[in-house]
This record gives structure tokens, C-alpha cells and sequence, in this order.
């Protein structure tokens, strides 16, 4: 029987209400045949300190493990002032000098907004931040989900418009593609070097 | 240079750190650099409640007072850090104090690049529209191996990359200069050093429009300068106090009798003797002014052409209004024409401007707020005037004139400088005591703050009504007001003044001399119901009189309603009643024909008074040449005042001498300030000749006068204030089936290149369309929605008379 999926979804921002939030939520849902999807929150994670570092906190070392252990992390992004926001920032700091869990760790990202950019500006900027060495992620190519005008998009019963819905899930569904080839070639190498 | 430096991170070791506070060190000469940490700054978030937390206000404010601010940036994962990134977030968010700020980024790192990535995304980031920083562009500071970079004592090793941090050092310096220049064109504000940018220069500039500015305009414009004359009234409102006036101006024949007059007028107040001559000359001499200055052939003098006390009795009681004083048969009244209350004095003098108007400019709606004063000489070069949205810096070369009025409509000052709870006004809504404030900043003394004349019935009365912004001016008698079973009752009830006075410019007779009668806050007219029906026998010279009288049943009902105090007003009616039987009020000597007992059984009635006030006397002092005077007694060079502001009137007056002075000092103050000054300002400013063409409009609103425009058959004329340079005036054509054929721009003072471009387009689209309503052009809406308005007013004129 083959492994079913985990993934670690982390909503990129510590404000109590979130398009992204929910947006995870329905993907959770909406997938769960397809794999198993946590909802993680970074509210309680510190802003990142590098004199902190000896002693991290709690939260930050137990996110690091669900990191590790997940076969993908999934990010859904907001934008603040053109970039991700610091909250999110901060965690990939964390995430990037305690430990690098994200090395070669299969990542979707995903974001939605008020404005029809949907995220665009802060998806770029948090595609060159997960490919600084310190991260190293691999990074779902293209795919670009970009939710804009996500208030007559999306509520708590998740996305109302069929089409993005559609989107999402060609989206989704190329991102399992690319973490079982992941796994696949993961597997490969170390096959090879045991052999 | 004040400046803010950020490290760009909370932890303790930084070679940021470092780096600014070289920068701190090595430029001490040339800035002073606060260098601000991070570390206590939480991590942002939109859910905190109402107020951004302590430590991001604290930053806040000190960016906000900063020439500018430099941020040094580590980078982290090829961006900006992230508790950096929280910090911007917090500043563009509740406050905003990076907009419009200039900013210089430089980062440090241990590899080559020296932050490089991290800079390039910070640019991106101030760069947002909710940040909104002007970076300095280039200049990129990286300093890369920054462990090799420093020796024990933080200074830079390497003497190039010393002189390349200078470069780009000095390039922000020039920047945040260049910056300040171009926001204090856009704003009007004042360098810190004393500088201006000024946005237009005349010889003399002249601060409200009423009989003294107009006069002071007019001559200076005679002696050849060329004028600015701002007012803070919407045009067609300016004039001040003026154009409510009688129009009379005190004129004398005898220049002993008149001084001799005049110090009993003003007893006991001391006035300069070289002003008050100065004064007196001039009112002995009004009849050759109206002659020679004002084209008057045949002035009329009330004593001198009609010599019949009945012809008007508001004149006549005027001429002289103190006619027990010495000197009083010199005393007589002048007006332009024979007749009175009818703004004549006014257009006369508005037309001395306006036959002027290729010397003298004018501006409506547009207060002035500050005076520029050179900070070593005092010297004032010119004045800040808002114009639309902008303050605008408006250089005088050889002077300003200070006749912005009296403080009629600003009750703080009234209760500052006069002591009374309230007065009402009566005159203009538009003195609101702006050049008390300019004054202040000046340096001038003030004088005569406490005077100020009132008139209406029962010596000072008008009627309290809240729905009324101006008191009704009730100038002819209203004997059922002070006539038989009525009296004025003070807050508590009790009588405070005698009802039957000749009140002389609001002052009533006290012990010895005339003055200004205690102001109480809620005074009625108490009166029975047989008074009632004598006030309503005769048509009312204030019709809402009954709208606002409270009926009363009993006094005690009565007393409830007015908020005074049942048993005073009891007492009150009491001791009204026995005075009126007797024939002797002897607290207050009111004649014994003029009081008649009430009723003691009700009904009564009350009616809420408010004391009127015509006119304030305070302002500036000024000498004899109409200099204003400073605290310390010497003149402020370059600044003059005339007419209200700081009026010479104090104590007891006779009316006519407030327009008097107007026209005697308006002309010293006038051709005074358009003398050449020899004086000159030893302040850092900038050539007169570079003025900047600044981005509002700085034409006189005066032409071409809308009054002179011809308008056929079907064309209709259009107004509107929308815009933002003052009236804008279009003349629309029709045709016979109503459609419009013609959208033409008469008066406008719009300004920049997107306004031409609306005030071309927008009006051929309106015929092709045949509608007002057509789109904004982009980036000049308020110049479409002027169109708009101006146009639809014109349109509206054929459907009221397609009504008729």
C-alpha cells in the first residue's frame, strides 16, 4: 500500500481573520482523498533573533520537526507593502539557521488578496527567499495560484467560483505529481547508493 | 540635517550597527544621526488593538521630525530581515511617517554582495504605495567581507571605500535638500534657516479686502507698486465690515475743536499724540479726500447740507454723538451721495481697485496665515497665504499692510481679550481675527483689545436666535421694546441696565461716562400680555420676534423657561412694579413716562436677548505712519497696518470714525509700504527674480470682470468655486431646440498642464455629447468637477425661466 501524503500548510500571517486561512482550510477539505493536510499557524512563533538561537523556542523547534517530517510544506502567502509578511518572514528565518527543514522539501505556494495582483508581488518575493542557499526548497514551478479579489471569491464554505476551483486543482494535482517524483527520485538516489 | 538611522535588526552583534554609528562619527560636521534600534519593536500585527504599540510610536515621531532617514540593512535568506520588514509593515500601516521621506539604504555582509539583494527588495518594498519613501536612487553602499572591514575602533579600513561612502553621503545630502525645496514649493512652507521659496513677488502685498485694504491697495498701486490684495471672503463677500456700514465718515471743520473733542472721547486713555494729530488732520480734511480721491465733486456732510436734525435720525444722532463734549459742533458725518446703509462708500473704494487692476491683484477665499519675517532683521519679507489647497509664499519688496479687521466672529479672542461670555454678531461672518495671530508672531504690541462698539435697541441689543449666524442690526427705534410694562432681565432675573437709554454705539451712560453694559449670558426682554398686544399692534422690525418669546402662565413658569432664579425674578417684577407707580427707578433711572406696572397674574412672556457687536477695536499698534509697533516699542520694519485691526478708538466713539480711520490710514499705510526699502534683509533668501511657477494658480481672480460680459438671446452664464483657483465662469450657448451649441471658458485660474488639457476637452465633449455629464479627465477632476458644476449652474437658468 502506498504512503498517504502529509503536508504542512502554513498560513503566512499572525492577524486573526485570513483569506489565507481559509483558503487552507478548503484545500484541506476539498483534498483529503488526496492527502493529509495540517493547517499550521505561526502566530505563537517569536520574531526571528539570532541571538536566540542557542536556545530556540519551543514552537519553533516542534515546527521544525512536522517540517522534516512532512513530504511538503505548502505556504499561502498575503502581501504587505509589495512582500511577504514579516510573520512569515521571520518563520523561514527560523526555519533557515536553527535548522534547514525545508532543504530539498517539495513546496506549493499559494495567496490570495484584496486587489486583483492576488499575492503576485509577495509569491516572487517568497520564491527567491525559499531559493537563498540558507532554504534551499524545491519550489512547484509556474503553477502560479494567485487568488485576487478574494472577497467575492472565497468564503468560509471555501472557493464559490467554479473556475478557480478548477484552477486550484490542476494546480494541486501537478504538485502531487511533483512530490511523487520527488519521492520517486529520492528514492533513486538512495537506492543507488546503496547500491 | 536631522537624521534617523534604523538597524536593520535585533540582534546583538551587527555589523550594520557598526556601520551606521561610523557614519554617525565620520559626518558629525555635516548632520546629527539618531541612531535608532529595533529590537523592543514587536512583530507586526494588524490585530493589535487601537493603538500602534509604544515603542512604534516612538519611532514614528522621530522619523516624522527627521530631514530624512538611513537605514542600514542586513540581508537574511536574499531579503530584508525580517524584523525590519515587521517595522516597515507598523509604518505603513496606522501612521505613515516614511511618505514623502527621503531615505538612503545601506547594507553590510560577511560576503561579497554586501546585502545587495537585500537592498534591491527594501527598494521595492519603501517604494509601496502604502510607504511611500523617497529613496535615493544609485548611491548603492554594499559593503561585502565586512568581518575585514572595520579595525578595533569601527572605522572603515579601506580609504576608497571611506570616499565612496562620502559620495554617496553628500549625494543624499543634496537630495533630501532638493527634496525639501520641491515640498516646500508644493506646500509653502519655510526653511528652517530662514530661506523661503517664494512663489511670487510683489512690492506690496495687502491683507484684507475692506475700506482699509482697498485703500491701502489703491495707493501704494498710485505710487507705483505693484499689489497683491488678498481676502479671506469668497468673492462677492469681501469688504468687511464696510459694506454693512451707515457708509459715514467722521469729518470735522476745525482741527483744535476736533482734538479737543476727541480727548474727551477718549478720557482717561492715553493715545499717542503724534497719532491722534495725524488722526484729527485727517478728519478735518475728509471732504478735499472725498474730492480728490475718491471723485466725489459734491460730498454730502449731513450738518452742512440738510442743518435739519429730522432728516435722519440716525445721522443726526451721530453728528455729533457726544454732543455735550467741547468741540462737538465741528463734528459731521460724510457719505459719497445722500443716503446711508447702502454700501455706496464701499463700491466706491472696491472700484479704486478695480480701475487699478493692472497694478493690483486680487485674491478671494484666501486667508493669509502667517507673516514671513527675515530672522535677524524682524523684517517682514511676506506672508503666507492659503490659496486652494496651498499655502503659497507670496514675497512684498517693500511691504505688507495688515487690515485684515476685527475679531467680531472668533469668541475665544472675545472672551480673551474682551471678557464676555458672548457677543452677537452683526456685521461681516469673515473677521475672525486672523492678523492677531500674524501680529503675535510679528512681535507686536496690541492695543485697545478690550473695545468694541454694539448697536441695536435698548442700547446694544439684537435678538438671540440660534438659527441665525448674524444678529438681525436693528438700527430704528422700537419704542414697545423700552416702553411701558417691559424690562430687560439679566440671568438671575433681575434688572441690570435702564431699558429707555439712548445707547451710543452699543456704550450707555454709567457714573460719569459711557460704556459698554455687563454682558450676561441669557438676558430676556420680560413683558405681560397687555405689552404683548402693544408690540404686535405695529408691524415687527424683527418678524421672527414671536417665534422665539416663551408664554408663561405664572412668573414661577416663567422664571423655569428663561433659567432664572424664581424669587429674583418675583423681586424683580416687585420692585419694577413700585418704581413704575412711583415714578422713581432708582437703581437704574429709567424715566417715569416709560415704566407702567405688569400684571401680577400672568400670562408673561419673555424674549431671549443676545448684546450686538457691530465692531472690535483691537489689533496691532501702529504709530503715525501707520507702522505696526513692536512689542518693545520700535516699528517692525516693512509691516503696516490700517482701519480695524488695531484701531486708534478706544473708550467712548463717534460713528463714522472706524470708516474714518480706514480711509486716513489705509492711505499712510498704503503709499508707505510702496516706498523702496534701502534696509535689506540679511537673511539667505532667494532672488526675487527666481520665483518659482508654482503648481497653483497665481493670477488675480479680479478679471476679466464678470459683471462686463455681454451675454445674447441664448447664452446663459455659469459659475462655480469646484476647482481650485476660485471662480471659474463659462458662457453657454444654445440653440433653438434647447441643444447646446457653445461651452466657453471666460475666468478661470486653474492651473497645470492636465487642467489645460480639462478645460479644453472637457468642453467640446459636452457640446458633441450635448450634457454637462461627461468624464473626469484623468488627474484633473477637481478642474472636470468645476466644469461640470459651472456649466449645469448656466443650464439650470433656462429651466427656471422656461418655468416662468
Amino acid at each position: 500500500m502506498v504512503k498517504r501524503l502529509k503536508f504542512i500548510a502554513i498560513v503566512g500571517t499572525n492577524a486573526s481573520f485570513s483569506f489565507n486561512r481559509l483558503l487552507l482550510n478548503y484545500m484541506q477539505e476539498r483534498y483529503r482523498d488526496l492527502a493529509e493536510i495540517e493547517v499550521q499557524e505561526i502566530k505563537d512563533i517569536p520574531l526571528f533573533n539570532e541571538d536566540m538561537m542557542s536556545s530556540p523556542p519551543k514552537c519553533v523547534l516542534e515546527l521544525i520537526d512536522k517540517v522534516t517530517e512532512a513530504d511538503g510544506v505548502i505556504f499561502a502567502t498575503p502581501e504587505y507593502d509589495h512582500a511577504v509578511p514579516a510573520a512569515l518572514k521571520s518563520v523561514l528565518e527560523w526555519l533557515s539557521s536553527v535548522a534547514h527543514p525545508l532543504l530539498h522539501k517539495p513546496v506549493m505556494i499559494v495567496g490570495g488578496s484584496y486587489g486583483v495582483q492576488g499575492t503576485v508581488r509577495a509569491q516572487i518575493n517568497l520564491r527567491q527567499i525559499l531559493d537563498a542557499p540558507g532554504v534551499m526548497a524545491d519550489i512547484l514551478p509556474a503553477n502560479e495560484f494567485m487568488l485576487g479579489t478574494v472577497k467575492d471569491k472565497l468564503d468560509k464554505e471555501g472557493i464559490t467560483h467554479e473556475k478557480t476551483a478548477e484552477f486550484l486543482d490542476q494546480c494541486f494535482g501537478n504538485y502531487i505529481s511533483f512530490v511523487k517524483d520527488h519521492i520517486m527520485c529520492q528514492a533513486k538516489l538512495l537506492t543507488k547508493e546503496e547500491v | 540635517m536631522h537624521f534617523v538611522a534604523i538597524v536593520g535588526t535585533n540582534a546583538k552583534l551587527s555589523y550594520n550597527r557598526i556601520l551606521l554609528r561610523f557614519i554617525k562619527d565620520h559626518f558629525s560636521d555635516k548632520a546629527t544621526v539618531d541612531i535608532c534600534e529595533i529590537k523592543d519593536i514587536p512583530m507586526f500585527n494588524e490585530n493589535v488593538p487601537k493603538n500602534d504599540p509604544e515603542a512604534v510610536q516612538k519611532i514614528a515621531a522621530k522619523i516624522e521630525s527627521s530631514d530624512g532617514v538611513i537605514i542600514g540593512c542586513p540581508e537574511h535568506n536574499h531579503s530584508v530581515p525580517s524584523p525590519l520588514k515587521s517595522v516597515i509593515e507598523w509604518l505603513s500601516y496606522r501612521v505613515h511617517p516614511l511618505n514623502d521621506k527621503p531615505v538612503m539604504i545601506v547594507g553590510a555582509s560577511y560576503h561579497p554582495q554586501g546585502s545587495s539583494r537585500a537592498q534591491l527588495h527594501l527598494r521595492q518594498i519603501l517604494d509601496t504605495p502604502g510607504v511611500n519613501a523617497k529613496v535615493l536612487p544609485g548611491n548603492e553602499f554594499l559593503l561585502g567581507n565586512v568581518k575585514e572591514a572595520f579595525d578595533d575602533n569601527g572605522v572603515i579600513k579601506d580609504q576608497q571605500t571611506i570616499k565612496f561612502l562620502e559620495d554617496c553621503f553628500n549625494e543624499f545630502l543634496n537630495f533630501v535638500e532638493i527634496h525639501q525645496n520641491a515640498s516646500a514649493t508644493k506646500k509653502g512652507t519655510q526653511h528652517e534657516n530662514g530661506g523661503v521659496r517664494w512663489d511670487k513677488a510683489y512690492d506690496v502685498l495687502v491683507l484684507g479686502f475692506g475700506a482699509a485694504g482697498a485703500t491701502a491697495a489703491r495707493f501704494a498701486a498710485d505710487k507705483g507698486a505693484k499689489v497683491l490684495l488678498v481676502d479671506a471672503a469668497p468673492e462677492g463677500h469681501e469688504g468687511g465690515n464696510t459694506r454693512y456700514a451707515g457708509q459715514v465718515v467722521l469729518t470735522g471743520y476745525d482741527y483744535d475743536k476736533m482734538l479737543a473733542y476727541f480727548k474727551q472721547l477718549f478720557g482717561p486713555i492715553e493715545i499717542d499724540e503724534k497719532v491722534l494729530s495725524t488722526y484729527v488732520d485727517g478728519i478735518v480734511h475728509m471732504r478735499e479726500y472725498f474730492q480728490n480721491y475718491l471723485g466725489v465733486e459734491h460730498p454730502v456732510s449731513y450738518n452742512k447740507t440738510h442743518r435739519d436734525p429730522d432728516y435722519q435720525a440716525f445721522a443726526n444722532g451721530l453728528s455729533p454723538e457726544y454732543p455735550e463734549f467741547e468741540g462737538a459742533d465741528t463734528v459731521d458725518l460724510t457719505t459719497v451721495h445722500d443716503g446711508y446703509f447702502d454700501a455706496a462708500l464701499w463700491k466706491n473704494l472696491r472700484k479704486q481697485v478695480t480701475d487699478r487692476s493692472n497694478q493690483v491683484d486680487v485674491w478671494f477665499a484666501s486667508p493669509a496665515k502667517h507673516l514671513v519675517q527675515d530672522p535677524i532683521t524682524k523684517a517682514v519679507l511676506g506672508a503666507q497665504i492659503q490659496r486652494g489647497d496651498s499655502l503659497v509664499n507670496i514675497r512684498a519688496r517693500n511691504g505688507v499692510v495688515l487690515a485684515t479687521g476685527g475679531f467680531e466672529n472668533n469668541q475665544q479672542y472675545i472672551q480673551n481679550f474682551i471678557g464676555v461670555p458672548k457677543l452677537k454678531v452683526i456685521g461681516t461672518l469673515y473677521n475672525k481675527g486672523d492678523g492677531i495671530q500674524m501680529a503675535q508672531e510679528a512681535g507686536a504690541a496690541l492695543w485697545h483689545m478690550k473695545s468694541y462698539e454694539g448697536y441695536g435697541f435698548n442700547t446694544s441689543f439684537t435678538f438671540e436666535n440660534s438659527e441665525e449666524e448674524r444678529g438681525k442690526f436693528i438700527l430704528d427705534p422700537w419704542p414697545e421694546l423700552s416702553q411701558g410694562s417691559i424690562f430687560v432681565a439679566a440671568d438671575d432675573g433681575s434688572r441690570y441696565l435702564r431699558e429707555d437709554e439712548q445707547g451710543r454705539h452699543g456704550h450707555a451712560y454709567e457714573h460719569g461716562s459711557w460704556h459698554n453694559p455687563t454682558v450676561y449670558e441669557h438676558p430676556h426682554l420680560v413683558f405681560d400680555e397687555a405689552q404683548c398686544n402693544k408690540i404686535k399692534s405695529r408691524k415687527l422690525p424683527y418678524p421672527k420676534f414671536f417665534e422665539i418669546t416663551v408664554k408663561a402662565e405664572n412668573l414661577d413658569e416663567l422664571a423655569t423657561k428663561i433659567h432664572a432664579d424664581p424669587l429674583v425674578l418675583e423681586k424683580t417684577l416687585k420692585d419694577f412694579n413700585e418704581a413704575a407707580r412711583t415714578g422713581t427707578d432708582a437703581a437704574f433711572g429709567r424715566s417715569a413716562e416709560s415704566m407702567k406696572p405688569l400684571t401680577t397674574t400672568g400670562p408673561f412672556y419673555a424674549t431671549p436677548l443676545a448684546t450686538a457687536m457691530l465692531n472690535t477695536q483691537g489689533g496691532a499698534q501702529r504709530n503715525e505712519r501707520a507702522e505696526v509697533v513692536s512689542a518693545t516699542g520700535t516699528s517692525i520694519p516693512h509691516l503696516y497696518s490700517a482701519g480695524e485691526f488695531g484701531g486708534i478708538n478706544a473708550n467712548q466713539y463717534n460713528g463714522g470714525g472706524n470708516l474714518a480711520e480706514c480711509l486716513i490710514f489705509g492711505k499712510i499705510a498704503g503709499e508707505n509700504a510702496a516706498l523702496p526699502k534701502a534696509d535689506i534683509a540679511k537673511a539667505t533668501f532667494e532672488d526675487d527674480e527666481k520665483t518659482a511657477t508654482a503648481d497653483f494658480a497665481i493670477a488675480s481672480d479680479l478679471q476679466p470682470s464678470s459683471t462686463e460680459i455681454k451675454l445674447e438671446k441664448n447664452q446663459y452664464l455659469g459659475r462655480s468655486n469646484a476647482g481650485i483657483g476660485g471662480e471659474l465662469l463659462v458662457r453657454v450657448t444654445i440653440d433653438e431646440q434647447q441643444k447646446l451649441r457653445d461651452v466657453e471658458i471666460l475666468k478661470q485660474s486653474e492651473s497645470g498642464d492636465v487642467s489645460a488639457e480639462a478645460l479644453k476637452r472637457i468642453p467640446q465633449e459636452m457640446v458633441t455629447r450635448n450634457t454637462y455629464e461627461v468624464d473626469a479627465v484623468s488627474g484633473a477632476s477637481a478642474t472636470s468637477r468645476a466644469l461640470k458644476a459651472a456649466v449645469k449652474d448656466a443650464l439650470s437658468q433656462i429651466k427656471t425661466e422656461n418655468q416662468k
